[in-house]
């Protein structure tokens, strides 16, 4: 326990007592102060703030009553004790109102003193010790409310940091939405173009095809139509000769658009579901390549079961075809002298349709099988293949008509079956 | 000119027609509508030129051709072809034709080039 300070002011016009109550109280205090009447004992306290006032009465210049209202009027809640003997009752009862705490009745006894003192101490002690405690407490209520005002002002701060990155993430939240947003129209537009670029490798074939199957005809016409001129010159072109060759080259031409018709209906975007013969396109997939298979040598067979109607694009399921017999022909033009076969098989099975196309070029590597069905993926040379055929042809049958895909290798090469 | 040509080309419709046009100008020609059949035809009449198609049944131009340079080396042919591309064509001239013409022809310059290969002869 913290000791406090004692502090006395001893006020006594009377030397030899002032003396002797002087060294009793020196003993109790740590320091005393001696006045010898009111006008110097208000002065010392002035000057000191001791802790007790101990005074006589009856003084000159300012007696003690005057001194001790004067002190009082400090508002400081000194103790204070008066001397006095038991003649001077008024003493008391002034005393009373003027607030003073205790009374020594003259002769003051060693023994009274000491008491008076250590009371006072003891009131001193509680009094320090109850304000010790309430400071305590108030400062801890202070704290309490600067903690308060603190977390109420860290609260709005939170929240408005909450609000700032509660906005933060629904801004997040919309520009990933629309990144999304963006990649999807990106990535479907990929598939566009990537579908497009596909196309314009089966486009070459197809090119070469119209290419060579018109070559025949205008060639025919060109023929015809000279010996019409040299008949003319040798002036026997009769009338019957020449309705002849006009109607002839007349037939021709017929046929030739139907190849143009062909062509312009492969390259036709319809993007409606139908159902369709699979062998009627199947067929007409062939009569695309067949020129130039020929040419290859390359033994072309085609084995129908079952008749099958598929429900979705037939300009689709005929380029997958395309793409898988431009495959197979590649591969057996770079993987074998003779001998080039692909097979066509279309059959039903489980209710679904099965198309296999097989080839007897050697087959497929294990370490790229996984690898053919990524966009770009391509063994080809000197930008001779886009890679994107069987990406194409897996996003057509697997996305666009629900089917499904399969590739197996044999002993000879592959076989490519798809289920629709 | 007694210059004896044969046409091989089995297209009946083209085949009559370049024999109608040949024959305005050349009197002696013969045709055959396969290779089989040309080298028969060929065995028989020995002509000074040959003019003949690839794809044909049977025998094709090509195979025609090396079997008649084993019967004749010196052997003069107009080949008519419909592959227009640069490696077909490769591959026809390292057989020896002097010719290659392709689909579809301008007569005038078949007989032209007829003509001037008969000049040798
Ligand atoms: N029938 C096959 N036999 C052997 N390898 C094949 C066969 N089909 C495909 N491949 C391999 O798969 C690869 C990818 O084929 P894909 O059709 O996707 O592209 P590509 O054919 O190279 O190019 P593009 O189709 O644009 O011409 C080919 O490069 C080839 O190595
Ligand atoms: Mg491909």
């Amino acid at each position: 326990m913290e000791k406090h300070k004692l502090r006395i002011l001893f006020v006594e016009d009377d030397d030899l007592m002032r003396e002797t109550i002087s060294n009793i109280l020196s003993k109790s205090a740590d320091e005393v102060f001696l006045a010898e009447n009111g006008l110097k004992g208000l002065e010392l306290y002035k000057e000191h703030k001791p802790e007790i006032v101990i005074t006589d009465i009856m003084m000159p210049e300012m007696n003690g009553l005057e001194m001790i209202r004067k002190i009082r009027q400090e508002g400081i809640p000194v103790k204070i004790a008066v001397v006095s003997a038991y003649s001077e009752k008024e003493n008391f009862l002034r005393s009373i109102t003027l607030g003073v705490n205790n009374f020594l009745i003259k002769p003051i006894s060693y023994r009274d003193l000491l008491k008076v003192i250590d009371d006072f101490a003891n009131v001193i002690f509680m009094e320090k010790k109850i304000e010790d405690e309430r400071n305590q407490r108030f400062q801890a209520q202070e704290e309490l409310k600067k903690a308060h005002v603190e977390l109420e002002s860290r609260v709005i701060e939170r929240t408005h940091e909450l609000a700032v990155a509660n906005q933060q993430l629904r801004e997040f939240q919309e520009t990933l939405q629309d990144k999304i947003e963006k990649s999807v129209a990106e990535i479907r537009m990929k598939d566009h173009i990537m579908m497009l670029q596909s196309r314009q490798a089966v486009m070459g074939e197809m090119i070469g095809h119209i290419g060579h199957q018109w070559r025949q005809p205008l060639n025919t016409i060109g023929l015809l139509t000279q010996s019409m001129l040299f008949s003319f010159r040798n002036n026997n072109l009769t009338d019957e000769v020449f309705d002849e060759r006009v109607s002839k080259i007349m037939e021709i031409l017929d046929h030739m658009s139907v190849t143009i018709d062909d062509f312009r209906d492969f390259f036709n975007p319809n993007r409606e579901k139908t159902t369709f013969e699979a062998d009627r396109i199947i067929r007409k997939t062939i009569s695309f390549v067949e020129n130039s298979f020929q040419k290859h040598k390359i033994t072309l067979r085609y084995e129908k079961e079952d008749d099958c109607i598929i429900e979705g694009f037939e300009n689709e399921y005929s380029q997958v075809l395309m793409n898988l017999l431009i495959n197979a022909k590649d591969a057996l033009v770079h993987n074998r002298q003779d001998n080039r076969k692909i097979a066509i098989r279309l059959s039903s099975q489980l209710g679904q349709s099965c198309l296999e196309v097989e080839d007897n070029a050697g087959g497929i590597p294990e370490e790229i099988r996984e690898n053919i069905f990524q966009p770009y993926f391509t063994t080809k040379k000197d930008h001779k293949g886009t890679g994107l055929g069987l990406y194409i042809c897996r996003t057509i049958v697997e996305k666009n008509m629900s089917g499904k895909i399969e590739i197996r290798n044999t002993n000879t090469g592959v076989i490519f079956t798809i289920r629709i | 000119m007694g210059n004896r040509i044969l046409i091989v080309e089995d297209e009946v419709l083209i085949r009559e027609m370049l024999k109608e046009i040949f024959l305005a100008i050349f009197p002696e020609v013969y045709t055959a509508d396969n290779g089989e059949s040309g080298l028969l035809q060929y065995n028989r009449i020995h002509p000074d030129l040959v003019i003949t198609d690839i794809k044909m049944r049977k025998m094709d131009g090509l195979t025609m051709i090396d079997k008649i340079k084993e019967i004749n080396e010196t052997q003069k042919f107009i080949v008519i072809t419909a592959y227009s591309d640069e490696e077909h064509q490769r591959r026809v001239r390292k057989q020896g034709i002097d010719h290659l013409l392709v689909k579809p022809i301008d007569c005038r310059n078949l007989i032209d080039i007829s003509k001037n290969l008969l000049k040798n002869v």
